[in-house]
């Protein structure tokens, strides 16, 4: 009850975040789903053994959350939920991939340890991008944008709705839920034996939760295209926010930007 | 005015699993009208008024909406007169916020954006809740939600109201908003509830539905005080009727 309960508030509070007014929520959300997508491209596309390139791609999420004034602890923390998945996927590879990689002094990492580090660099990175574009434009932005670049009204449809009733439906799981420890004698969670008939209830209310949605939006006109009432302005730093975010991103990716900096510096030294 | 009539003429209605919820229904309700529909579970009201919003068709019998039969072919024309308020209103806000939920009519209706942005306006400033416009529905109280579900019909003007359970689940002063601001509408209301007081405070006709049938349609203060008609149709007089509980007297 307590993980539901939790989660609950969470996307709460992600919702809430994206009616702050800095300056990076009143970009158009297109310019910022489109800065977002170069982001994860670029950083799925590091070659693995790229750890100090990985490294500059972090100016992106920290000038963001401090631009938009999101909160650091929080979005981290969103962040980690997801870890475990990446760090099954990763940690194998410490094991498959004993070459030496790098030598640091008296230190032999192996490529396998790099890899790792790539994975879960890449990972913070990507679903970090992603909960700061929520953050500062909202799901309805998202859509927006996603409408505008042309992706099918019914993936989009999809999305929205989703987002609006996984809230109703986490309430419907928390009562089902609670109705069945209210009776449960041992209080150690729900018994394996109750599973099917407690998803069976979820999956029946679920349906006449969607039937009566769905005729909610039929009674109203709905014919399979949902209209969201938007108009953003393109302004000439919305575009240089673009072109700008852009440009960086294929220098960090396509030059050794800490080995260039390292260059000038020391070469100015001299 | 035509356009305001509901005449419903034999309406039976069965269900696959062969639940009789319609067993031969008639009444015609004019311009301006407000009835009230109450009867027991299961007596029909919902069915009722699923044909009356168009979400089902008849079996047998007829439903005429304004100058339109209820067809297939006249459904977009009826659901446009007809403006349907759920019983959840969170089975009817579906959209990301307020504004986009009052819009989603009119932009299907394909009115212009200028048209759509205004008729959003007025219909949140008719049911007071111009400030939660740019809301998700999910953070707003039971009141302002059934509010918002009000605007979001009547945003798509109308001419027949019909409400299932308007005031379920609303504390007491939300419920008195409630009955306060559907009395200043001047459209035909046709109303399923359970609420007696609610009926008695808005309604000048009452129809008492009985395992699907029209056990009996007249003014409602003239029902409500059959006592006999009223536990036949499982049903008590409204509160404000019954005597004091201490005195015993009215």
């Amino acid at each position: 009850m307590q993980g539901l309960e939790s989660a609950w508030h969470s996307l709460h509070t992600i919702d809430e975040l994206a009616f702050k007014k800095s300056i990076i929520h009143q970009l158009p959300s297109v310019i910022k789903l489109g800065v977002t997508l170069v982001f994860l491209v670029s950083v799925v596309t590091f070659p693995a053994e790229d750890i100090a390139g990985l490294m500059m791609m972090w100016v992106y999420p920290v000038l963001m959350i401090s631009l938009a004034d999101l909160p650091w602890l929080f979005l981290l923390r969103q962040m980690m939920v997801m870890a475990p998945f990446a760090l099954m996927i990763a940690i194998w590879n410490p094991w498959m991939n004993q070459e030496p990689g790098l030598i640091l002094g008296s230190l032999m990492v192996t490529q396998g340890w790099i890899s790792f580090a790539s994975i879960m660099l890449k990972f913070g990175l990507t679903v970090l991008s992603g909960l700061i574009l929520i953050a500062t434009t909202g799901m309805e932005g998202v859509c927006t944008a996603l409408l505008r670049l042309k992706v099918p009204q019914v993936f989009v449809t999809q999305l929205l709705l989703l987002h609006r009733y996984i809230m109703v439906l986490m309430d419907e799981a928390g009562r089902v839920v609670r109705a069945y420890q209210l009776r449960a004698i041992s209080g150690e969670g729900i018994q394996y034996r109750a599973w099917g008939s407690l998803l069976g209830q979820f999956l029946l209310r679920t349906m006449d939760r969607a039937d009566r949605v769905y005729l909610a939006m039929r009674l109203r006109g709905f014919d399979g295209e949902i209209r969201l009432l938007r108009a953003e302005r393109f302004s000439s730093a919305s575009v240089l926010f673009l072109v700008g975010w852009c440009v960086f991103f294929l220098l960090a990716r396509f030059c050794n930007i800490p080995y260039l900096l390292g260059e000038w510096l020391t070469g100015g030294w001299r | 005015m035509s356009h305001h009539l509901v005449e419903v003429k034999g309406l039976k209605y069965t269900y696959p699993d062969g639940n009789q919820a319609l067993r031969g229904i008639s009444f015609r309700i004019t311009h301006g009208e407000a009835v009230g529909l109450v009867g027991a579970n299961g007596a029909g009201k919902s069915t009722l008024l699923a044909h009356l919003a168009g979400a089902l068709l008849p079996q047998e019998g007829t439903v005429r909406i304004g100058d339109y039969p209820l067809t297939p072919k006249t459904l977009p024309l009826i659901r446009k007169a007809v403006g349907m308020i759920f019983q959840d209103p969170d089975d009817q806000l579906f959209m990301p916020t307020v504004g986009d939920d009052v819009a989603f009519g009119p932009l299907n209706m394909g009115l212009p954006v200028d048209e759509v942005e205004k008729r959003v306006d007025e219909a949140l400033a008719l049911v007071g809740a111009s400030h939660l416009k740019a809301r998700p529905p999910y953070k707003l109280s039971g009141g302002e939600k059934r509010a918002i579900s009000i605007a979001t019909v009547l945003a798509m003007s109308p001419d027949i109201l019909v409400m299932d359970e308007p005031s379920s689940a609303l504390d007491p002063l939300s419920r008195r908003r409630l009955i306060q601001l559907l009395r200043t509408f001047k459209h035909t209301k046709i109303i399923a509830t359970h609420d007696m007081d609610l009926v008695l405070d808005l309604c000048e006709r009452t129809i008492i539905l009985y395992q699907g049938e029209v056990l009996a349609d007249g003014p409602t203060r003239e029902l409500f005080q059959d006592e006999a008609l009223l536990k036949k149709g499982h049903l008590e007089k409204p509160l404000r009727l019954q005597g004091c509980p201490v005195c015993g007297g009215l």
